[in-house]
């Protein structure tokens, strides 16, 4: 049985998001050395920001705004194997708690993996991105 | 529990209205070269209510245009996801589940929407997610 992991990563924006720019995820080698079976991100439904102590001055993603965010993955030559994933799909809690971890060995590089966003009324500041990856040691084999 | 993960990759592609919507009124997709020779195993569409803009910038369709929507899903010039309802690929309206199609080798530029009324908006769009592999699975 292929053990699986889940790995936190706190993404987060300084200042006010330029809409449409890339920002591009931190280097995590503990993610780019697995394998990627899913994605989930929690929302301030979900999870109370007194959490995050550790960040003062930042905010979760508000609702309104993380119907304007899109995740991009890319694998080790920077090619968009999961291009513009809205950020809602991934949250459990907006979707009956489905995880999303249906994905099929998504050898991804995250540094070269990048968070969008598009306009919206409330300008997006200062937030965190709460995403937990889901990740296997070594690719997984589909049943027959 | 455990399930028999198929979701290689993914795209998201939008759809932009480009007539005044009306009753009988059709739409072909662009073309999405990512998707040209691969295997569609599922799709994820919505609406405002949970995506208020696409990636470029378009508005999204409101909840209730979602329902006066029929989606055809080509295969060459084959027809093989006939009138599914634009309301039952949406995963947070239907129980966070993704319809998940078997190998659909997709023609975007046949496939395309069926409009049964008029409560779109012109210039706003249908957005999908489409989920696929580089290769036909078992």
């Amino acid at each position: 049985m292929t053990t699986r992991k889940i790995v936190d990563n706190i993404f987060l924006i300084s200042g006010t998001a330029v809409i449409g720019k890339k920002y591009f995820f931190t280097p995590d080698p503990e993610i780019n050395n697995s394998i990627l079976g899913g994605l989930t991100w929690y929302s301030e439904t979900a999870i109370d920001s007194s959490f995050y102590i550790g960040y003062p001055g930042f905010t979760p993603i508000s609702n309104g705004n993380s119907k304007v965010t899109f995740i991009t993955l890319c694998d080790k030559k920077g090619v968009e194997i999961h291009k513009d994933l809205p950020l809602y799909t991934l949250a459990p809690e907006k979707n009956n708690g489905i995880v999303r971890e249906n994905f099929f060995n998504s050898d991804i590089d995250i540094s070269k993996s990048y968070v969008k966003f598009r306009d919206t009324a409330a300008p997006i500041a200062n937030i965190f991105l709460l995403l937990q990856f889901i990740l296997y040691p070594k690719p997984l084999t589909r049943k027959k | 529990m455990f399930r028999n993960p198929k979701f290689q990759k993914s795209i998201a592609v939008e759809l932009k209205i480009t007539s005044a919507p009306a009753f009988g009124l059709t739409q072909t997709f662009l073309d999405v070269p990512q998707l040209r020779g691969k295997f569609v195993q599922g799709v994820e569409a919505f609406t405002d209510g949970q995506v208020t803009k696409t990636p470029t910038g378009l508005t999204v369709i409101a909840a209730a245009a979602a329902k006066e929507i029929l989606m055809n899903f080509f295969e060459g010039s084959t027809n093989k996801q006939e009138n599914v309802p634009y309301y039952t690929l949406i995963s947070s309206n239907n129980g966070g589940l993704i319809r998940e199609f078997n190998n659909l080798e997709i023609n975007m530029t046949q496939s395309n929407y069926f409009m049964g009324g008029t409560t779109a908006t012109i210039n706003h769009s249908l957005f999908f997610l489409f989920y696929y592999t580089d290769y036909a699975i078992r």
